[in-house]
């Protein structure tokens, strides 16, 4: 099935754990996943992703790939150098969003050029700005790029860009893991979710409860944070966060019912639509005094909308849920065609990633959503948008 | 998260929330409603994570409580309280009545329980839930002026979005009150109360014209200072005429929102030296289209596939890169708008197709979808109503028929009236050519705003836009720009961006006019307290009196939409007693002569002074008269006397509230110039006895009823206790006159002292008779006999440094008190109060009577005994008569008192002639 790369309904964000690895957490963390596994590791991955909660969930796993990184540019915006004379210059790019963009630019002697990225709506992408102060080649690498903005004067050629779309079907991706819900194999029928695809890293073989352990497992020997428990200084033990996910009531139990109560390709009857109702008896009004259970407190829960808000701001959560995992690529050596000047604090990793689904749309059934990774821009570096 | 308790609402469990996914919203978001129980409270708890290419948000809606949202407005009137007229003074002087408290509580009629009884010159005051309308009302009353924390729409906030306005028709008492005059009611906010305290409550006080509950009861202090100041400081301060607002993005976050905007406006300033109670509206709210949930698919999957889809309304903008920085980094600092933040213009949402590679092929029925989402290319400015001009850049095929759309919307969203932009007058702009000259003003508010947008859209990117300038006068709650569904433009998508909208809102006129109309009722009630009027009526004794009040609600839900609730009414029930105070003190501010007085001199006269003139009328209202009865020790029946026709005199200490408003306006004359005329802290009510007294007589005298109250059967031997009591002993003398002329003839003598007396201090120095005697004795006098007559001795002292004798001190004795005190209360710092501003009225005695030296200041200091019937006028040590001697002269001054009518008076005591050497060294 052809895979399709919306950035403005996908999106995947790669962040190498360099400390972990300095600290040769990295392999230590590898060996107690895989006792036979490969022993040379460059530093792990982790990777975050979320879907617009209009697209609901999927109904099976995801899966997540890798390949090393690659120019293999299929656009050209400038056939012949231009010369930015007034200060100020957009060029856009037809067709496909772009994953990569590189350029040379000439500044006038003495003075700063700076190129930035835009999305199709005409913003600065968060991060993708570099100020040249002499002739380089810029590169830049994000999902979504639509064109190229340069303040300043100079001259600026050969702009030329790699598609998302091209990149998702290219070959040489290889499949890392199957990432979903956590629920127990064969606990739901299929047509609410499917138990029985196997998750786990490659080869994938366990449930998804299990699967989900291993990748908090992997997450923590890593050393990332984790939530803080109800004592004070004591972290919350390993797979306490999965059973707090799979309370009564709980985050999981309310996913299901949204999965079960909704059709996907039923506009009227899309999960996104879907409120979990959320009945508390211990929050009522007090004056004047009611009977006990007397109109408690009801809340109406986007189930969707929620656990998108609590995966995309909680790592653990996302890890758990299914929207992260830990990648342990071997170390990557990514050819290089000359010298290229990378956004501050921007230069990606050796490989490029990709996670995927399958998501059902009325009038248009099946269709395989993909994300191409993204890294963040360190804290402040941030564009003002 | 501990339990918190929210109005109404209480959180059982400090993990109740825990199942929500953000807790730490639910305490901003949630607010609580007033009004009826029970309550319920609908709230939405949002959070939101913008991803950049996509935002992800969840809102819970939460529902606590039973009841409905419907709820009637609640009762206008909250309660009625009968207040307690006791114009109490002095500190410890009140009596059997609270001081401006509460007597009790009018019974709703048909209510249970007694009704209250209280006395005839109590005041009624309603306590009402909100301002009401007033104009039209039919009162017992003289009109109501506005209330003063009255809302400009006269519309109050009941929470979950619902507003009402109470107009009150009718305000009746039964039996009827008649007065000589218009009966004066006053409102009596409470504190914070105002258009935009959250205390919308306000008291309305029937037969009062005074505008505070606790005129008595408030101490001088910093905080009634402040009190005073807040509500009268602004008093003749004009009010700020309309101004106008201007909106831009400035600091809007550029991209879509998906949830509309709140732009932040700046109005213009307000004249200096005006004032307003209510800020000009500064948020406008601006709505964009939402997806229905579930449809919210639809523009994700059609732009994906590379079909049609809306591309949602944006803040276009740009923030420029400052190349001079390292790294060509944007500027701004911290808690500033960085450079560049104004930059900014709303663009309506488009409908836009982006050219894939490989499109999906989509269903039929889906492009139907989005066909039948129809109308959606629209935002609305939630302006009010007011003229709006507005900025904007539009594709030249929206200003012709069939293009942009400008709707007035009512605010429930109804279109009350849609022109094409085609219909409208517009003016060219280029650049910032054609822009009105105020907006471009550089001395004006709004020049950093306007400046950015208009060099922002002349841009080369907006160079096939028109820019145009024009004027709406929206009679509704909102405009809306559209795009309409059948205007056609997916391959070269027609673009209309605002850049600027200025908003002179109706809202502002009726601000204006509303807070004019309040500073006109606030000036009457401030003239009406100061001034006085006619007499308020006393209510008749011994009846049952109903209060009725008459009136209309209307209560407007968030939407608008208005719900009559016409033609209510609450009664209230009240009592007046049958007979009046047991006991006057608590209404005598101060007698002449005080209780105990020993030597009043007979022909001075017998004064009692009271708070003020309404005491009279108080016991007259019960059919009973004040007698004035003395008694002699000799059991001469003397004639009695009825207390009446009372002497007004200007009180020099008045209520802690009124003193406190004159001395702000006595501060502040220029905050006060719309007042004229001036005013008093208030008067007392004097009457003079006009029965004569005999010299060397005890005499008691008495306010007694006239006529009495019977005597109930088996308490006849039981004491008749009178209203007031003072007892007092008449002089030998009839007049200070009198006294002062018994001393003439007298002998002075002259006496060598050993020793000077060794006296110390300045002016009066009072000392037991012991002690004068005892420094007499140690510089060599004899023992003295007691002063049982007037009579002088000149004491000298032999100055070694002078190798003389000079006078020393002059013994006076008198056969009564040369110095005399009366009763005057005082105002004293109030103890253990850090507030140095708290003081209070006291029981006090002042100097009535005292001796000095007139015409020169060579005494030095006059030591008396405390009866004052003793006195040492103490020369000072560098005093040596002239060579020709030196005239002293010692008088007796009576201070005086414009609390009992008593003028100064100096009458000479003692008049001689000192030589500079003493008598017995005087050649033969």
């Amino acid at each position: 099935m052809m895979r399709h790369v919306w950035p403005h309904a996908s999106l995947l964000h790669c962040a190498e754990l360099l400390a972990a690895h300095e600290k040769g957490l990295t392999s230590e963390t590898a060996g107690k996943i895989w006792p036979e596994g490969q022993e040379s590791h460059g530093p792990a991955v982790a990777l975050r992703w979320s879907t617009h909660p209009a697209l609901g969930f999927p109904r099976r796993p995801f899966a997540v790939w890798r390949r090393l990184a690659e120019w293999k540019p299929d656009r050209s915006a400038l056939d012949k150098p231009k010369t930015l004379a007034s200060g100020l210059d957009e060029l856009a790019i037809a067709g496909d969003e772009l994953y990569e963009i590189r350029f040379a630019v000439t500044p006038t002697a003495g003075t700063t050029l700076v190129a930035e990225a835009l999305d199709g709506h005409g913003r600065p992408i968060p991060g993708q700005r570099i100020a040249f102060d002499a002739a380089a080649t810029g590169a830049m690498r994000c999902p979504g790029i639509c064109a190229l903005r340069l303040t300043g004067t100079g001259q600026i050629h050969d702009l030329r860009g790699m598609t998302g779309s091209s990149l998702a079907d290219a070959a040489g991706w290889q499949r890392i893991a199957v990432v979903g819900l956590p629920y127990d194999r064969g606990s739901l029928p299929p047509h609410v979710y499917d138990t029985e695809v196997p998750q786990g890293y490659e080869p994938p073989a366990e449930g998804g409860y299990e699967a989900a352990k291993v990748r908090l497992q992997a997450e923590r020997g890593l050393g990332l944070p984790r939530p803080a428990s109800a004592e004070a200084g004591v972290p919350t033990p390993a797979g306490a966060l999965l059973e707090q996910i799979r309370l009564s009531a709980g985050p999981l139990e309310r996913i299901t019912r949204c999965l079960d109560n909704s059709v996907d390709d039923d506009p009227s009857r899309r999960q996104s639509a879907y409120l979990y109702e959320h009945v508390r008896e211990d929050i009522r009004q007090v004056d004047p005094p009611l009977p006990s259970g007397a109109a408690p407190a009801r809340a109406g829960v986007p189930v969707v909308g929620v656990t998108q808000l609590a995966v995309g701001s909680d790592s653990e959560v996302a890890t758990a849920l299914g929207y992260g995992v830990i990648d342990f690529p071997p170390p990557g050596d990514p050819k290089e065609d000359g010298q290229v000047v990378w956004p501050p604090g921007l230069k990606p990793p050796p490989h490029v990633y990709l996670v995927e689904a399958v998501f059902r749309f009325p009038f248009a059934g099946d269709l395989t959503i993909c994300a191409l990774g993204q890294v963040r821009p360190p804290p402040g570096a941030a564009a003002l948008s | 998260m501990p339990a918190t308790r929210f109005g109404p609402y209480e959180l059982l469990s400090p993990s109740s929330l825990a199942g929500f996914v953000f807790p730490a919203h639910i305490d901003r978001y949630l607010s609580t409603l007033v009004g009826s129980e029970p309550t319920p409270l609908d709230r939405h708890v949002c959070g939101k994570i913008d991803l950049f290419f996509f935002s992800v948000e969840g809102c819970v809606e939460f529902h606590v409580g039973s009841g409905s949202h419907d709820l009637e407005p609640p009762p206008l009137v909250r309660n009625v309280y009968l207040q307690s007229r006791a114009p109490v003074l002095v500190a410890g002087q009140g009596g059997e009545r609270p001081i401006d408290a509460s007597l009790g509580d009018a019974r709703p009629l048909g209510g249970a329980g007694e009704l209250p009884e209280v006395p005839v010159d109590s005041v009624p005051v309603l306590q009402l839930h909100a301002p009401p309308v007033v104009s039209g009302a039919s009162t017992f009353t003289a009109p109501l002026a506005v209330p003063p924390n009255k809302t400009p729409d006269e519309f109050i906030d009941v929470g979950g979005g619902r507003q009402v306005k109470y107009t009150i028709t009718s305000i009746a008492i039964s039996p009827p009150v008649a007065g000589a005059g218009p009966i004066p009611a006053t409102w009596r906010p409470g504190q914070g109360s105002g258009p935009q305290g959250s205390e919308t409550r306000i008291d309305l006080a029937l037969m009062s014209r005074v505008p505070t509950p606790g005129e008595h009861a408030l101490e001088r202090s910093h905080d009634l200072d402040l009190q005073v100041e807040q509500r009268w400081g602004g008093l003749c301060t004009p009010i700020a005429r309309p101004v106008c607002v201007l909106f831009s993005c400035c600091g809007q976050a550029i991209g879509p929102s998906g949830s509309g905007w709140t732009l932040a406006g700046r109005a213009q300033p307000d004249a200096p030296g005006t004032r307003r109670t209510t800020p000009p509206p500064t948020a406008m709210r601006v709505d964009e289209p939402v997806r229905a949930a579930g449809l919210g698919f639809l523009d994700i999957l059609s732009r994906g596939a590379g079909g049609p889809y809306r591309d949602p309304a944006l803040v276009l903008g740009r923030d420029p890169v400052e190349l001079d920085k390292p790294g060509g980094k944007q500027g701004g600092k911290k808690g500033q708008l960085p450079a560049g933040a104004c930059t900014r213009a709303l663009q309506l949402p488009l409908a836009r197709q982006r050219r894939l590679d490989n499109p999906i092929e989509l269903d039929w029925q889906l492009e139907n979808l989005l066909q039948e989402t129809g109308d959606d290319r629209w935002i609305t400015f939630r302006t009010g109503a007011g003229n709006a001009r507005v900025f904007m850049a539009v594709d030249a095929r929206l200003t012709r028929a069939g293009g942009l759309r400008v709707r007035q919307l009512d605010a429930t969203g109804q279109i009350l009236v849609e022109e094409e932009l085609e219909d409208i007058p517009t003016l060219p702009i280029s650049g910032i050519t054609g822009l009105p000259a105020d907006w471009l003003d550089p001395n004006g508010p709004w020049a950093a705003d306007v400046l950015p947008v208009a060099q922002f859209l002349a841009e080369a990117q907006f160079a096939a836009l028109k820019k145009i300038l024009f004027t709406v006068k929206n009679q509704g709650e909102r405009l809306q720009l559209a795009i309409p569904a059948q205007f056609k433009d997916y391959d070269v998508p027609a673009r209309a961006i605002v850049g600027v909208i200025e908003v002179c809102p109706q809202s502002e006129k009726i601000r204006w006019q509303s807070e004019t109309a309040v500073a006109d009722g606030e000036l009457k009630t401030l003239i009406g307290y100061l001034g006085g009027g006619a007499r308020v009526p006393l209510l008749a004794n011994d009846t049952v009196y109903t209060l009725t009040v008459d009136y209309d609600a209307v209560a407007r839900d968030k939407d608008g939409n208005l719900t009559d609730y016409a033609g209510r009414s609450q009664a209230f029930q009240f009592r007046t007693d049958d007979r009046p105070p047991a006991r006057l003190d608590a209404h005598v501010y101060g007698s002449t002569p005080q209780q105990g007085e020993k030597f009043h001199f007979y022909e001075d006269p017998v004064k009692l002074v009271f708070d003020d003139e309404a005491i009279v009328r108080l016991y007259a209202q019960y059919g009973k008269q004040l007698r004035f009865v003395v008694r002699g020790a000799d059991g001469v029946p003397l004639p009695s006397a009825e207390v009446v026709d009372l002497d007004a005199v200007a009180a020099e200490f008045g209520a802690p509230y009124r003193e406190a408003l004159l001395v702000l306006m006595r501060n502040y004359p220029d905050r006060f110039n719309c007042v004229g005329g001036s005013f008093s802290v208030g008067r007392h009510a004097s009457w003079t006895s006009p029965v004569p007294l005999l010299p060397c007589m005890h005499y008691t005298f008495d306010i007694e009823l006239d006529p009495p109250y019977p005597v109930p059967p088996g308490d006849e031997q039981k004491p008749v206790v009178p209203l007031f009591r003072r007892s007092f002993t008449t002089s030998r003398f009839a007049s200070l006159a009198a006294l002062i002329e018994a001393t003439r003839g007298r002998r002075i003598l002259h006496r060598a002292l050993a020793a000077p007396l060794g006296f110390t201090g300045a002016g009066e120095v009072v000392l037991p008779v012991r002690s004068i005697e005892e420094a007499l004795t140690r510089a060599g006098e004899q023992a003295l006999p007691a002063g049982s007559d007037t009579g002088f001795t000149i004491y000298w002292v032999f100055r070694p440094a002078l190798s003389k004798w000079v006078p020393h001190a002059i013994l006076i004795d008198a056969a009564e008190p040369l110095w005399r005190l009366r009763d005057e209360p005082a105002l004293e710092q109030a103890p253990n109060q850090p507030d140095p501003a708290c003081k209070r009225l006291v029981p006090a005695t002042r100097q009535a009577l005292r001796l000095a030296q007139f015409g020169g200041a060579q005494i030095a200091r006059f030591v008396r005994s405390p009866a004052g019937t003793r006195t040492v006028a103490v020369f000072a040590d560098s005093f040596v008569p002239a060579a020709g001697g030196t005239t002293i002269e010692i008088v007796a001054e009576v201070l005086p008192s414009a609390l009992y009518d008593i003028a100064a008076d100096t009458r000479t005591l003692l008049q001689l002639t000192l030589q500079p050497v003493a008598p017995w060294e005087e050649q033969p």
